[in-house]
């Protein structure tokens, strides 16, 4: 090839333009974009002082791209720059420069200083300054379709990535044990997902505010100044949680966030909602069940103090029941045999339900074994106990207690009703009379309260029954109670029964009458009959 | 305004090691690159980033690091990410950088897999 001719020499800038592509093909960057065609330019053009200025709008300031020699750009300020491809000669450092349109409405301006052998750029390379435009023109087109395909690919893969994060939260956030790590672990999800610069949760409780930070560097008064910002709020157990998220961030710096921000940030929140609440559940759930061990503790402890067997009383029959409600009872009931040969038959009742009704039946229990056999009237005796309830029960817990003193040999029954139900006595004449004297409840005064007690007479086929108020206040799915009347006549119709008969008909009895209804209230009964 | 991000870097066998802690958003990714260049300016190829210290990554913060792999493949060069978050290791493998950088447990594996 003669390169000394004008097909020689264009061959070389055409070889030249063909190896230049494939580099500027393969460039990631304006900056090396840049400075490859700078090299290109150096070695076809015999001169070593390139330089190349570009913006992306006709509207923008122009900046370096590649720049050679600063003094290059006070010559850019003197050009009046086209918006067309033009060549520019000149007279001093830079006889030649370009002005380039280029894809996406950018322009490049390129520079050319003296040639090294001090020649002046000949017709013939002016003429192939516009290949070379065109060359950097279409490695420009290339980079900017390059470049958005990776920016489309970037994207698809970060709204993977978010959807992914997002399920994965879900996950993290259930499985964190402490309050303040479900909110840290969400924040800093959001902020993540979302792009944003920073974040906050602004808790608000009774009046007083505090904050959670991410990242942790950050403080209040960060928080003051903002470009962009979103925020979603949910309120749990009088609490109000806010999420912030601020700036959102660009290669290019702040700007808007967007409808999917701001649907990540009330999931991710409401995952936060859902995790606090399932937590409170949680620890709910703990609280029932270790209640319930306790109850059911209680409830087998005070089982122990109700008799497994009543004790056999010659010429006289008698059975017991006590059946407590869901709950722990109050309800108590025994025949204690005395000293003296006498019997006490005692069944009491405490107001209310669960471990302090349960506590009092306890005391209760206690005290009636210490003071039984002391030589105490009957009347004295629960005087005494009065007191001793007095002082161990709680201002709202009182007990109504039925004491009955039975002398076998002749039936005598000296009893007290400490505000209790009326025990039955039956007649001769099939009737029955209700017995009332006594007092009022126990462990509501301190002092010596007036106690008034009754004796009657138990003759042979004679029948007592003493109970609490769970049998006649037993009511049915209606609201309808079993009743005092009802019992009344179980008791007047049904006096051939033996003493356990009579026990297990009654019950019989009025569980057919609640007819599955739960059961409100604890059932307790004492029965007595004299045989001979 | 006030971050929790900061680096360090070191060399060693060859390789630049940076080590980050805190945040890598548009900040940190920037002040990763800007680390990167001076190693890179250098003639260090071989880079190995470790985030043990760095629990969340934003996407931009990505941007950076992809920008620095684009660099490195240029020039032939590798690069190892190590003490990866199971998330952060995920997320990674979802926006391809495994695809042209590798991760290793620690920095002492990540040097010797760069003569592999």
């Amino acid at each position: 090839m003669d390169y000394s001719t004008l097909t020689g020499r264009l061959s070389i800038h055409l070889d030249s333009i063909q190896e230049g592509f494939e580099e500027l093909y393969k460039q990631h960057s304006m900056p090396e974009l840049a400075k490859q065609f700078a090299h290109l330019l150096s070695g076809n053009f015999m001169t070593a002082d390139v330089n190349l200025f570009f913006r992306e709008h006709d509207q923008d300031e122009w900046h370096d791209a590649y720049v050679k020699n600063s003094q290059a750009f006070a010559l850019l300020q003197q050009l009046s720059i086209k918006d067309t491809f033009f060549i520019y000669e000149n007279k001093g450092d830079y006889p030649l420069a370009f002005s380039l349109p280029v894809a996406e409405s950018a322009q490049f301006v390129v520079l050319l200083g003296r040639k090294l052998n001090k020649t002046s750029y000949s017709d013939f390379e002016k003429l192939s300054l516009q290949m070379f435009a065109q060359l950097l023109a279409n490695a420009y087109q290339a980079y900017c379709m390059q470049k958005k395909e990776k920016d489309l690919i970037f994207s698809l893969n970060h709204r993977i990535v978010q959807l992914n994060s997002l399920v994965d939260a879900g996950i993290k956030i259930t499985r964190l044990k402490r309050d303040g790590a479900i909110l840290s672990h969400g924040l800093e999800q959001a902020v993540a997902m979302t792009n944003a610069a920073r974040g906050r949760v602004k808790i608000i409780k009774r009046n007083r505010t505090r904050y959670l930070y991410f990242p942790k560097g950050f403080v209040s008064r960060d928080f003051k100044n903002y470009t962009s910002i979103l925020s979603t709020t949910f309120t749990f157990r009088r609490t109000s949680y806010t999420f912030e998220i601020f700036d959102k961030e660009s290669r290019h710096g702040t700007i808007d966030f967007e409808m999917t921000d701001e649907l990540l940030l009330e999931s991710l929140s409401r995952q936060v909602h859902v995790a606090l609440e399932n937590r409170e559940l949680g620890r709910q759930a703990v609280e029932k069940l270790r209640m319930e061990q306790e109850v059911a503790v209680a409830r087998e402890v005070q089982q122990t103090l109700l008799p497994k067997q009543l004790p056999a009383i010659e010429n006289y029959n008698i059975a017991g029941i006590n059946i407590p409600s869901t709950e722990i009872g109050g309800d108590y009931y025994d025949c204690l045999p005395l000293d003296d040969g006498r019997y006490a038959l005692v069944v009491a009742d405490v107001t209310g339900h669960g471990i302090p009704a349960s506590l009092l039946v306890n005391s209760f229990h206690a005290s009636l074994y210490s003071l039984l056999n002391s030589n105490f009237t009957l009347r004295e005796f629960v005087q005494k106990l009065n007191k001793v309830i007095y002082t161990a029960s709680p201002a709202n817990k009182f007990i109504t207690a039925f004491f009955a003193l039975l002398e076998p040999a002749t039936g005598k029954i000296e009893y007290i009703s400490a505000g209790h139900n009326p025990a039955f006595i039956s007649t001769r004449e099939k009737s029955c009379v209700k017995l009332n004297a006594g007092g009022i409840i126990l462990g509501m005064l301190g002092f010596d309260i007036p106690m008034e007690s009754e004796t009657v007479f138990l003759e042979s086929g004679q029948r007592i029954l003493i109970y609490t108020d769970g049998i006649p206040e037993a009511d049915n799915r209606q609201g309808t109670m079993y009743g005092d009347d009802t019992l009344t006549d179980f008791f007047k119709e049904h006096g051939e029964l033996g003493a356990q008969e009579f026990i297990n008909g009654l019950i019989d009895d009025v569980k057919r009458f609640t007819h599955g209804a739960p059961q409100s209230d604890d059932i307790t009964a004492l029965y007595l009959c004299r045989e001979k | 305004m006030s971050t929790d991000f900061h680096l360090d870097s070191v060399v060693q066998d060859d390789c630049l090691v940076i080590r980050t802690f805190g945040y890598v958003n548009n900040m940190g990714g920037k002040e990763i690159v800007k680390c990167f260049n001076e190693g890179f300016d250098h003639g260090l190829t071989k880079i190995v980033i470790n985030l043990a210290e760095s629990k969340v990554v934003n996407s931009i913060g990505i941007s950076y690091l992809l920008e620095i792999i684009e660099k490195l493949m240029d020039k032939k060069g590798k690069l190892v990410f190590t003490n990866l978050e199971p998330a952060i290791e995920k997320t990674f493998s979802i926006m391809g950088l495994f695809h042209f950088a590798e991760h290793a447990a620690t920095e002492e594996t990540a040097i010797a897999k760069m003569g592999e």
